[in-house]
């Protein structure tokens, strides 16, 4: 897998609110590279999302987004085409829905586009491919449905899939899990982790605490547009932090089994 | 391309399956008519008429009938048929929305309305391509117009909404303008007017089959070959910005392609409703929503569709003497067809 690395720098986005700007980022930097599952987490419109988009290249934000390959050296993501981004970072939306009858093995088989030529089709090796993340995510039985007849639980799992056929060395995922449960959460962690030691570099919007502090080699916490912490998760996920970010009084403590665990005081 | 795919049916056997029953269809809808013609000799003059065999091979009376008359008109029939279809299947697919129609974006009204001009200034029995060629600006106009508003209301971006918005907008626009004219012109031009309206192949010569020769294959061709990008832009704008697909971009070049074939199709037929809205829905039931395959199905099913309910037309005026009109026939015979599968497929969720 070929290395990478993001980097953000100074990113301001606003969007109007009546006669004044309503300031989604302000002054955020971020980066991540190869090797790295960073969870992003934060409050409701804390700019999570918006983040996530304008790495993905969705939102025009002032600042600089710089992407490296390992050939290119730091290029400003404006400076590759949309195929070749394509071929480097996915996207994975919190819900897609997708009209028409397509099958879960025609959707996921979307995920090769950027790998295709102009006006060629899926070849056998985009097959396995496809075949490959509809396993990984406890799809492969469903291939043959049609997405729209899916859970909503079940559809996630299947865009994750089409994220994951695009094989790409930089995932960015938002909310990956919300629509799981605690079972298909847990694979979709530690599939997201076997990624990560396979060479990729994962970001992930996340709003379990407990999981993120688990799975996470860092943890960005955002507030009303601003940075308040990033690092390893013990580092960041102070009662502190938490109290800033949330508003709510938390106790932090380490269970035997997971260590970083917290409850909430009355 | 030629594995299977998901069980649905690959393009190369669509296209073979397809292709061959278009020209079974040709040849026997040629055959149908007031004087009897085997089938040998109809393959004959067809052959001649494409410059295959030399025309002196084939007896001259028959070639006339073939070349002069039942030939072009069929060959409307399938470009009108095949082209409505394959620009229905584009913009459903652009607009996510089953009830969308080639006619979105006012190519009929424009049309309907640079018709009536031609007609109304009693220029269109002077020249026989008068009539198409003042449709097709007519319709031209109003496209340029509805994407001209689209772009200017959102700055560069051109989303399905106001699209469909300015559609209606401009529609009602050319409508108004086409009634107001209806009311001053006298009653031989306003009944002539109304079976335009209706569609139809009646007369259609050689002439008519090059005027929409070029747009009708050209833009097919085209659209063919954007289709997998459509695919992708079903995801949202932003899923395929992240796949590497511009929607914005894709839509306008789509839009604009499949409105030029419709154009083109509709000054020269008149506008004949219903093909290329049914078509797509019968086929995707069939091939699956895929469009590149999607596509192929459609043009070559839109073009028998509509050469079967011509060959009725011509069949029951044989009859009669007097000439139904297309659009009764489509209407007829496919929404019947369409409640049946509505109605077989009932239980599972229906298009978007």
């Amino acid at each position: 897998m070929q290395d990478i690395s993001i980097i953000a720098e100074k990113l301001e986005y606003s969007v109007p609110k009546g006669v004044d700007e309503l300031s989604i980022l302000r002054s955020v930097d971020f980066a991540a590279c190869s090797g790295e599952f960073v969870g992003i987490v934060g409050p409701n419109g804390a700019g999570k999302t918006t983040l996530l988009k304008a790495m993905a290249g969705f939102i025009k934000v002032k600042g600089d987004i710089f992407l490296n390959n390992n050939q290119s050296g730091n290029q400003s993501l404006r400076s590759f085409s949309l195929r070749e981004r394509a071929q480097m970072m996915c996207y994975m939306h919190q819900d897609t829905v997708v009209p028409f009858e397509f099958t879960v093995k025609e959707v996921t088989s979307m995920g090769r586009h950027p790998w295709l030529g102009s006006f060629s089709d899926p070849c056998a090796a985009d097959d396995k491919k496809v075949d490959e993340a509809l396993k990984a995510v406890d799809c492969y039985e469903l291939a043959d449905r049609f997405v729209q007849q899916l859970s909503g639980g079940e559809r996630q799992r299947v865009m994750l899939a089409r994220a994951l056929t695009q094989d790409t060395p930089l995932m960015l995922l938002d909310e990956p899990t919300s629509s799981l449960d605690i079972r298909y959460a847990q694979n979709v962690y530690r599939l997201c982790q076997q990624e990560v030691s396979a060479g990729k570099c994962v970001v992930a919007v996340l709003h379990d605490l407990r999981q993120a502090a688990r799975v996470c080699t860092r943890i960005c916490l955002l507030h009303e547009g601003v940075v308040i912490a990033d690092g390893v998760p013990d580092e960041v996920l102070t009662a502190k932090n938490i109290k800033k970010a949330y508003g709510i009084n938390a106790n932090i403590f380490r269970n035997p089994v997971d260590e970083w665990d917290y409850y909430v005081e009355k | 391309m030629g594995s299977k795919q998901n069980g649905r049916l690959p393009i190369s056997i669509i296209a073979i399956i397809g292709g061959l029953s278009l020209i079974i269809t040709i040849v026997l809808s040629v055959q149908v008519g007031s004087t009897r013609i085997s089938i040998p000799d109809i393959i004959r003059s067809i052959l001649a008429a494409i410059g295959v065999i030399p025309v002196d091979s084939v007896d001259p009376s028959i070639y006339m009938v073939i070349n002069g008359v039942r030939l072009p008109r069929v060959l409307c029939g399938v470009l009108a048929g095949g082209g409505l279809a394959v620009s229905g299947t584009i913009m459903q697919g652009v607009f996510r929305n089953p009830l969308a129609d080639p006619g979105l974006l006012g190519v009929s009204a424009g049309a309907s309305f640079g018709a009536l001009i031609s007609m109304s200034f009693g220029m269109a029995a002077s020249f026989i391509l008068y009539l198409p060629t003042m449709a097709f600006i007519g319709a031209l106009l109003a496209v340029l117009i509805i994407i001209g508003i689209s772009f200017a209301t959102h700055g560069g971006r051109v989303s399905s909404v106001s699209l469909i918005m300015s559609g209606m907008a401009v529609s009602a626009l050319f409508s108004a303008l086409t009634s107001l004219l209806l009311t001053l012109v006298n009653e031989y031009q306003v009944n002539n007017y109304i079976f335009w309206t209706m569609g139809g192949l009646t007369n259609r010569r050689w002439e008519h089959v090059m005027t929409m020769l070029v747009p009708v294959i050209g833009c097919t061709i085209a659209l063919f070959l954007l289709a997998g990008r459509l695919d992708v832009m079903l995801l949202g704008d932003e899923q395929a910005h992240a796949l590497g697909v511009r929607s914005s971009r894709n839509r306008i070049l789509m839009i604009v392609l499949a409105s030029l074939c419709t154009a083109s199709i509709v000054s020269v037929t008149g506008p004949i409703g219903f093909v290329g809205l049914i078509i797509p829905h019968i086929f995707r039931m069939i091939v699956g929503p895929s469009h590149r395959r999607l596509c192929v199905a459609s043009f070559f099913g839109g073009g028998m569709f509509l050469t079967i309910c011509d060959t009725l037309v011509r069949f029951i005026s044989g009859f009669n003497g007097r000439e139904l009109s297309v659009g009764i026939i489509t209407a007829l015979i496919g929404s019947p067809y369409f409640i049946f599968l509505l109605i077989k497929r009932r239980g599972k969720t229906f298009t978007a």
